[in-house]
């Protein structure tokens, strides 16, 4: 079998779509940052880091929300948009 | 949540989020597994965050055995899906009106198949959700787990397994069961009944 004749389809990327999913995750591992390397003592850092990028996702899936103009998907029909 | 590490909580309920939204926003099975399992490893840590408790150990590990078997019956469940069907996204069932790409039960070349992996993804989704008869540590874990562990487990995790049921497992296999006039009335029988049967038999020691 010949491996190099092998044609592979390009990926259907879609960032935008994922946007909110992907702000909730690196809020999520900037906490965990934040938290490694903060004092004990600052805990209200870490709960107002979380509720500002809960507030950002909640922007990015309204503009989402306001933006859509009908059903899209990305990665191929992996996430849908609907 | 005093003296517990507060940083390490906010981050896991965020991984818990993200994971509910890839599930809300899947349009392929494969996603919908990776959501949940984002969702679940994120509740058994929370659910085990106190590890000097002895009750909230056993709630963490009671949650990840009953996690680990729904999960490998819902995989199963999705591959049975896939070889009946030859789709494991939304195609599978908005193809049932062509002969050639038959999509629920009712067209379906292989109806024992795909009512197999329906039952399958059901009896899954039915221990992630903890409906009855699949509910049985449910009540440990609940017991066990930190307050705001168990308001994740037991509203938001709950919520999002129960919709995607409704939503996709329900009406795509079972469209003669679940009717437009009133999609939720199975599901109301069933833990009505059910919930009452097996409701004096519970007790906690």
């Amino acid at each position: 079998m010949d491996f190099l004749a092998l044609q592979f389809p390009t990926p259907d990327v879609n960032l935008w779509l994922i946007l909110p999913e992907l702000i909730i995750c690196t809020v999520g591992v900037l906490v965990m940052l934040v938290d490694a390397f903060g004092k004990p003592t600052q805990r209200w850092v870490t709960g107002s880091i979380s509720l500002a990028g809960l507030a950002v996702a909640a922007a990015s899936a309204g503009w989402l929300w306001l933006s859509w103009h009908g059903a899209s998907t990305a990665f191929n029909g992996m996430i849908v948009l609907g | 949540m005093n003296g517990l590490p507060a940083g390490e909580f906010h981050s896991l309920l965020m991984f818990a989020t993200a994971g509910m939204m890839f599930m809300a926003s899947a349009g392929d099975l494969v996603i919908v597994f990776l959501g949940l399992e984002i969702l679940s490893i994120a509740t058994y840590v929370m659910c085990g965050f106190r590890r000097t408790d002895v009750r909230s150990n056993e709630s963490s590990m009671k949650y990840f055995i009953l996690g680990s078997f729904s999960s490998a019956f819902l995989l199963y469940g999705i591959a049975l899906t896939y070889g009946a069907t030859a789709h494991d996204d939304r195609t599978a069932r908005h193809d049932k009106h062509r002969r050639d790409q038959p999509g629920d039960l009712l067209t379906s070349q292989y109806p024992l198949l795909l009512f197999a992996g329906a039952a399958m993804m059901l009896v899954g989704f039915g221990f992630k959700i903890a409906t009855a008869p699949f509910h049985v540590w449910t009540p440990d874990v609940y017991e066990g787990a930190p307050t705001p562990g168990h308001r994740v487990h037991g509203r938001r995790a709950k919520s999002g397994g129960l919709c995607f049921v409704h939503a996709r497992v329900l009406l795509f296999a079972f469209p003669f069961v679940v009717s437009n006039a009133d999609r939720r009335l199975p599901e109301r029988i069933h833990a009505a009944w059910l919930g009452a049967l097996v409701w004096s038999s519970q007790f906690s020691p």
